[in-house]
């Protein structure tokens, strides 16, 4: 394996060697290159600005320092086309090359831009992107088919937060490459995929930030004319607010990013909740008002009943002691007391009420109110 | 017997007392019994008027009970 004639070199050694070798090569030591700003980033408070420099085809990553970039006259963006001059270094300790920028200058407009903009105009020509083309968005979805990269930090972002107002959401997962050469191929396959199922409700396409050459594949002519022809509603979530390819203008809905989107989808949910909590209380408002005045109802009526019936028993206590004076009046016993009395024949004990009902020495009883006299008729008189 | 029931009996009790036809021992009788029933009517409207206290309470707590209904509910 190890041939006697080859040096071994330690990690440092090796690029210490390519550094050497680079830092001699006059190409890469002084050397004019031109393409298309992408990924511009400011770093150590605005001193040092890292980009990657591409012409469509390829990338390398480029930084210019302080001293240099007091020099720009221009506030470089991604897009920009421009020339810069600078060498090729290797830093040692990372192995990763990178162009060292002292001069920068705009060139014109950015090659990818243009060709962007070129494509966007004919498809807006053709009516691609007519809002009267747009599919309406369900409000209420229960199965949706996500493409996007398989267990990707945006497609857990999305499944997490749907679920979070409906844990019962539905989700059909189809993993796509979403940057790269492959990509707009795969992304085509997902649609095709997306059009055999028969029971989705909404198709959102979606991936995380990135730069403009990891979103290009969404301005892909063949993938936006697919995503057009989908059947489904389709929400694009593509990279980050500032982001827009040809996707998201092609797609019903465009979402500034994966979690919008699924705030977005689940907004008609929790509309629905709030209402529904609003009509429980007004509900719950009115009956218990409803079961106040029932109430209120019941126990006047209680009173009115206790009133009535009081009066009543009043009338009828009044009947009745007038009964009893009467009765007492009618008390046979209470005539006794008066000094009348209640003569019997004492052979049949029979009230004599008539002189013709006895005669001369019949034995009568004479019952007064405290004993009774017993004595012999000895006159019968007549009442003239 | 209800008391309209035991209120007629009396006034029949009542005018057998009053006639003239009737009996000492009879009236005596009429009266005894008309006594009777005027009593246990007497007792039967009091139990009214306390049965009827007791049903006011009991509602006038259960009517006076707040019953509310809560969105927890």
């Amino acid at each position: 394996m190890f041939n006697k004639e080859k040096s071994v070199y330690s990690v440092s050694q090796f690029n210490n060697l390519i550094k050497s070798f680079i830092d001699e090569i006059p190409p890469f030591r002084d050397v004019f290159l031109k393409g298309e700003l992408s990924n511009v980033k400011y770093y150590q408070k605005g001193r040092q600005l890292y980009f990657n420099l591409s012409d469509g085809n390829a990338v390398i990553n480029c930084v210019m320092y302080d001293t240099f970039l007091k020099q720009l006259k221009f506030d470089p963006k991604n897009g920009d086309e421009v020339v810069i001059r600078g060498k090729l270094n290797l830093f040692v300790k990372r192995g990763s090359l990178s162009f060292q920028v002292a001069h920068m200058a705009l060139a014109g407009q950015g090659e990818l831009k243009q060709n962007f903009e070129k494509l966007k105009a004919k498809l807006l020509k053709e009516g691609l992107f007519d809002p009267n083309n747009k599919k309406k968005i369900p409000q209420l979805p229960t199965k949706i088919a996500l493409i996007t990269s398989y267990d990707s930090a945006a497609m857990w972002d999305f499944i997490t937060i749907a679920r979070e107002t409906v844990p019962s959401m539905m989700f059909y997962i189809i993993p796509s490459t979403v940057q790269g050469d492959s990509a707009p191929r795969e992304l085509i396959n997902a649609l095709d995929i997306v059009e055999q199922c028969d029971d989705i409700d909404l198709v959102v396409m979606m991936r995380g930030g990135g730069s403009a050459e990891d979103l290009a594949c969404f301005n892909d002519e063949a993938l936006v004319r697919k995503i057009a022809e989908c059947s489904y509603p389709l929400i694009s979530a593509i990279g980050h607010e500032i982001d827009y390819t040809l996707a998201d203008f092609v797609a019903d809905m465009r979402s500034a990013t994966p979690t919008d989107a699924a705030k977005l989808v689940v907004s008609a949910y929790l509309q629905l909740v709030l209402q529904l909590q609003r009509r429980c209380e007004t509900t719950f408002h009115y009956l218990n008002d409803k079961i106040e005045e029932r109430r209120e109802e019941i126990y006047q009526r209680i009173e009115d009943f206790q009133s009535h019936l009081n009066e009543e028993i009043v009338t009828v206590k009044e009947t009745l002691n007038h009964k009893l004076l009467r009765l007492e009046q009618a008390n046979p016993l209470h005539k006794l007391r008066q000094g009348f009395s209640i003569t019997r024949l004492e052979s049949n004990s029979t009230s004599c009420k008539s002189i013709y009902k006895v005669k001369k020495g019949d034995v009568i009883e004479t019952e007064i109110y405290d004993g009774v006299l017993l004595s012999k008729v000895h006159l019968i008189k007549e009442k003239s | 017997m209800t008391i309209k029931e035991n209120l007629t009996k009396i006034d029949q009790y009542l005018a057998k007392c009053e006639s003239e036809d009737i009996d000492i021992k009879d009236a005596l009788s009429c009266y005894s019994s008309a006594l009777e029933i005027a009593d246990n009517t007497i007792k039967e409207l009091n139990t009214l008027s306390e049965e009827m206290v007791l049903i006011e309470k009991k509602y006038d707590t259960l009517v006076k009970t707040p019953i509310s209904f809560s969105s927890d509910d």
